[in-house]
């Protein structure tokens, strides 16, 4: 055989075998795909940014059932209960607080209740230096002895915050009126001062738009308008703190603790928005820090573990943990 | 000297075949070959749907388009976003702030380890779900070791945190000096003023440069098309941030600059349940992170001897 017959076996060879694989590709030749299981959607819980727990204070502020914190209900007010203790000088815990784990901080030291509560009035808290709290300002019991921690908590280097980290440029966006027909019917009632003074701010137009609002009805994107621009020009004007203003509004401890200061600029416009937060405390977001007990339950120290949710795509491909995962917050 | 005989004259070869029958049909057979491995090569153009308009194909480079330019391009964005996810998102160009340098923190201490902030941050800037691309990795470490090479992402027990191991969230570490900025062949990522290292998704030709050269592997490619549920697409959107991107370009975190330079925290940083996560300017001498910086003890900007320079830091508490 000639070498030029030999090459043209070999191109023919060739280009029968490219053909060949040309056209198996072209056709999805070689059988099925292998398809890949999908991926199920990471549960809503995990994206969850509620506290693990609410304080106090938001039961106030969302004025929630606070019937629970209310001890003479079972307590007599004239006699302060009895401590039982057992052999080893611990504290036994009645039946009724089978809830609480006698053990606040590691050494195990601190198991007097009344290191915390008046044993006189057991509906206030007493830190050390003597001072009496009520069960809202409970940051402020735990700041006595933890300091370095508090101190921490103050500068905002401690514990959960959300919000803005710009105090200059926080003004409400829209997502951040939570219930929007509840600020407008308080406007229109002026059913209280701050109300009052929000709605003296507006102009006569814009008085209109609120007073003809009806909740689902085309009128709420120019309602949501107004209340955003009068609460956002408040917020930029001079302290709008008065004490007969904010008389039975009860103020969170960043906000009293900013007030103390009597800031200026951009930390007078966070005070502001603080102040109306605390005024409409079901109808607008917080931005602002967590109290300690928003994440700590100071009854049963282990801070809680928790599920993890859904690690990198690989592991839920092969780790057969594709399913749904609950989250437990 | 007598002259070697001189051999006798040839005849004249016939005039060549302008193409033999064998020369005919190996150039066929090369030809056949060249144009079915080509017809092949091209196969997946089939496939493509997503055709560049032609507003998109002639859009200017980022830091060249005029506030015009940019009008038009986010008006072009949302009428695509709406075609596709069926609602009008509110799309923006926000530019970076006069005095102001992000910086993140975070405590290693409290860290438990529990992927939250992973999956919000797949929800707030519209990650594909499926393949899941997701921006934080959370490495397991075991207690006493800062070996990365002993680190594993892929841990799933059944509640966190676990006896003997701490947990290390990393994410893009906006460095000082981004190696992937360098080696990106058509500027489609920089560094912007206020330390955000940023990607224009409609100028990133996917060649994954910056993917390689990160040493983080913060950098996500877009294999496939990404696949985002309509009722989970955040709205929120910012031209250099979270927009919906197309598939063959490049993502990462961007410290949610939609949120940032709105003023917000980013998403990652609120729904951390344990607070461990820290985020603020840090030209502003009483934000958060300027007293983390001062009074916290320790501090890791992970793979320093890379000479990155991360605004990424790592403390310990107590």
């Amino acid at each position: 055989m000639t070498t030029n017959a030999k090459t043209g076996i070999t191109v023919a060879v060739i280009s029968a075998a490219f053909s060949a694989l040309a056209l198996a590709f072209l056709t999805d030749g070689g059988g099925p795909h292998l398809t890949r299981p999908p991926i199920a959607l990471v549960d809503t819980n995990f994206l969850d940014k509620a506290t693990t727990r609410q304080s106090y204070a938001d039961l106030v502020r969302t004025g929630a059932d606070l019937s629970d914190f209310d001890c003479y209900v079972c307590h007599d007010k004239k006699h302060p209960p009895p401590l039982r203790l057992d052999t080893n000088q611990n504290i036994i815990v009645a039946t009724e607080h089978s809830d609480i784990v006698m053990g606040h901080g590691r050494h195990g030291r601190n198991n007097n209740c009344f290191n915390c509560h008046n044993e006189t009035n057991l509906t206030l808290l007493q830190p050390r230096d003597g001072r009496e709290l009520t069960f809202a300002d409970s940051t402020q019991l735990c700041g006595s002895c933890h300091g370095p921690t508090y101190r921490d908590w103050l500068a905002g280097a401690h514990g959960r915050i959300s919000g803005y980290w710009d105090r200059g440029s926080s003004p409400f966006a829209a997502e951040e009126i939570r219930d929007l027909s509840a600020v407008v019917d308080r406007l229109r009632k002026q059913s209280d001062p701050v109300s009052a003074f929000v709605w003296q701010k507006l102009s006569i137009p814009e008085q209109a738009v609120l007073t003809n609002y009806q909740p689902s009805a085309s009128t709420t994107n120019q309602a949501q308008e107004v209340v955003l621009r009068a609460l956002n020009k408040i917020i930029g004007e001079p302290s709008i703190y008065e004490p007969e203003r904010f008389k039975k509004i009860p103020l969170a401890i960043a906000t009293t603790s900013l007030l103390q200061l009597s800031p200026t600029g951009d930390n007078l416009i966070y005070l502001n928005r603080l102040l109306l937060e605390d005024a409409y405390p079901a109808e607008l977001a917080r931005s602002t820090r967590k109290d300690c007990v928003n994440c700590h339950n100071p009854h049963s120290p282990p801070f809680p573990s928790r599920k993890p949710a859904p690690g990198p795509h690989p592991l839920r491909e092969i780790g057969g943990t594709t399913g749904p995962q609950t989250g437990q917050e | 000297m007598d002259k070697p005989p001189q051999s006798p004259a040839r005849p004249p070869a016939p005039p060549a075949p302008v193409m033999g029958r064998r020369s005919f049909l190996r150039t066929s057979a090369v030809l056949t070959t060249g144009l079915a491995a080509l017809a092949a090569s091209l196969k997946p153009l089939l496939e493509m749907n997503d055709f560049p308009t032609m507003q998109r194909f002639l859009q200017k480079y980022y830091k060249e388009m005029t506030p015009q330019d940019m009008d038009k391009v986010l008006k072009r964005i949302e009428e695509e976003v709406k075609q596709e996810y069926g609602l009008r998102p509110h799309v923006r160009d926000l530019k970076p702030m006069d005095g102001v340098e992000f910086v993140y923190c975070l405590n290693l201490t409290r860290c438990i380890g529990c992927r939250k902030c992973v999956h919000a941050c797949v929800a707030e800037n519209n990650q594909s779900r499926d393949p899941e691309i997701q921006y934080i990795r959370v490495l397991r470490l075991p207690d006493g070791s800062l070996d990365i090479d002993k680190a594993d992402h892929f841990y799933a027990p059944e509640s966190v945190p676990e006896k003997g191991y701490f947990y290390m969230p990393v994410q893009c570490q906006q460095c000082k000096n981004p190696p992937c900025v360098k080696v990106c062949p058509v500027h489609a990522t920089w560094q912007e003023a206020d330390g955000i290292t940023v990607i224009d998704y409609d100028w990133c030709i996917g060649c994954r440069y910056c993917e390689a050269a990160c040493p983080y592997w913060a950098r996500r490619f877009n294999f496939t098309k990404p696949a985002i549920p309509k009722e989970r697409l955040n709205p929120d959107m910012a031209y250099l941030g979270n927009r919906p991107r197309r598939q063959g370009v490049m993502e990462k975190c961007h410290f949610c600059i939609q949120r940032a330079r709105a003023g917000r925290y980013p998403a990652c940083l609120e729904v951390c349940p344990a607070g461990a996560r820290k985020f603020g300017n840090i030209l502003d001498p009483n934000s958060e992170v300027s007293y983390i910086l001062r009074s916290k003890r320790v501090f890791i900007q992970l793979k320093e001897e890379m000479g990155t320079s991360p605004r990424f830091f790592y403390y310990f508490d107590v």
